[in-house]
C-alpha cells in the first residue's frame, strides 16, 4: 500500500509541464503580461461603472431638490392666495363651467407638480438602487469568497 | 491589498497554479491558462478587501477550483469541439505534453471532484481539511474522493 503510495507520488513529482509555446517573452512573462491586461481592462470598466453611479447620484440629488423647491414655491403661491396661476376669466354665465374648473386649477396644477417630482425621484432611486446591484453584481462576478 | 501587492503574489504562484490546473484540465493548456487568467482576474476584483496573505495561495485555489467546475458546467459542447481541434493541430502535442499523455488519459476518466482533490492533495500537498475547505466540502467527502481517485489511477496506471 505504501509503496503504491509513493508510486503515485512520484507520478505526480515528475509531472513538470512547461508551458512556453514561443510567444516571444517567455511563458511566465508572457502569462503575465495578458493577466495584467485584462486586470487594465477590469479597472477601466470599474471607473467606467463608478462614474455612472456617480451621475446616478447627482441626478436623484437634483431630483429631489426640485421636487422640495417646487413643493415650497406652490405652496407659498397657494397660502399667500397669489393670483399669479389663477384664470383670468372675463365673460358671463356661458363660461361659468370654465371658471369652475378654473378656480382649482392652482391647487390642481400644484399636486401635480409635487407629484411628478416626487415620482421623478423615486424612479431615480430605483434605477440608482438597480445601477448598484448591477455593479456588486459584476464586482463579485460569481465569487463567493 | 493592492495591485502591486496581488501582482507580487501572483508572479510567485503562478507557475504552480498553472501546473495544477493543467492536469486539471488533462493536459488542455489552452482551456488551463484561460482558467487561470478567469480565476485570477475574479480574484484581483475581490482582492481590496482581502488582507490575509498567509491564506492567499488557499484562496486562489479555491476561485480557480470553483471557476473550472463552472467552466465544465458551462462548455462541455466546446470542449468537445476544442478537443478535436487540438487532435488536428500537431503543435498542440508536440512538446511535454506528449510524455504526459497517460496521465492527462487517466485524470480525464476521474470525476472532476475526485480529480480536484487528488491533484490538490499531491500537486500543492495539501491536507484533507485544507483540501475540503478549497473544494467547500466536508472533510469526509473530501477523504472519499481521495481514496476513490487514488484507487482509480492506480487501475488506470496499472501502477
Amino acid at each position: 500500500m505504501m509503496e503504491e503510495e509513493d508510486k503515485l507520488k512520484g507520478v505526480f513529482d515528475q509531472f513538470t509541464p512547461t508551458f512556453n509555446r514561443g510567444l516571444g517573452l517567455g511563458d511566465q512573462a508572457d502569462f503575465m503580461l495578458v493577466l495584467k491586461a485584462r486586470m487594465q481592462q477590469v479597472e477601466y470598466i470599474k471607473a467606467m461603472q463608478e462614474a455612472q453611479m456617480r451621475r446616478y447620484r447627482q441626478s436623484v440629488r437634483v431630483a429631489v431638490a426640485t421636487a422640495a423647491v417646487m413643493a415650497v414655491l406652490i405652496a407659498t403661491a397657494i397660502l399667500s392666495g397669489s393670483t399669479l396661476f389663477t384664470p383670468q376669466i372675463t365673460g358671463t354665465s356661458t363660461l361659468s363651467a370654465l371658471a369652475y374648473i378654473g378656480r382649482p386649477a392652482l391647487l390642481i396644477a400644484g399636486i401635480l407638480a409635487v407629484c411628478g417630482g416626487i415620482y421623478y425621484a423615486l424612479a431615480s432611486l430605483q434605477t440608482l438602487r438597480a445601477a448598484r446591484e448591477e455593479r456588486t453584481t459584476s464586482k463579485t462576478w460569481g465569487m463567493a469568497n | 491589498m493592492d495591485r502591486n501587492q496581488f501582482i507580487a503574489l501572483v508572479e510567485g504562484e503562478q507557475a504552480q497554479l498553472r501546473r495544477y490546473l493543467l492536469a486539471l484540465c488533462c493536459g488542455d493548456r489552452d482551456e488551463a491558462d484561460d482558467i487561470a487568467q478567469d480565476a485570477l482576474v475574479k480574484a484581483y476584483l475581490s482582492s481590496a478587501g482581502f488582507d490575509n496573505v498567509e491564506r492567499f495561495t488557499a484562496w486562489i485555489y479555491t476561485i480557480a477550483y470553483r471557476t473550472f467546475i463552472d467552466y465544465r458546467r458551462g462548455s462541455r459542447q466546446q470542449r468537445a469541439i476544442d478537443e478535436c481541434r487540438s487532435m488536428a493541430d500537431p503543435s498542440q502535442q508536440a512538446d511535454g505534453a506528449f510524455c504526459y499523455q497517460e496521465l492527462y488519459a487517466a485524470l480525464d476518466q476521474l470525476p472532476p471532484r475526485e480529480r480536484g482533490a487528488v491533484l490538490l492533495y499531491y500537486i500543492k500537498g495539501y491536507s484533507v481539511k485544507e483540501i475540503a475547505q478549497i473544494v467547500d466540502g466536508s472533510d469526509d467527502a473530501v477523504r472519499q474522493q481521495l481514496s476513490r481517485g487514488r484507487k482509480h489511477l492506480k487501475e488506470i496506471m496499472t501502477l
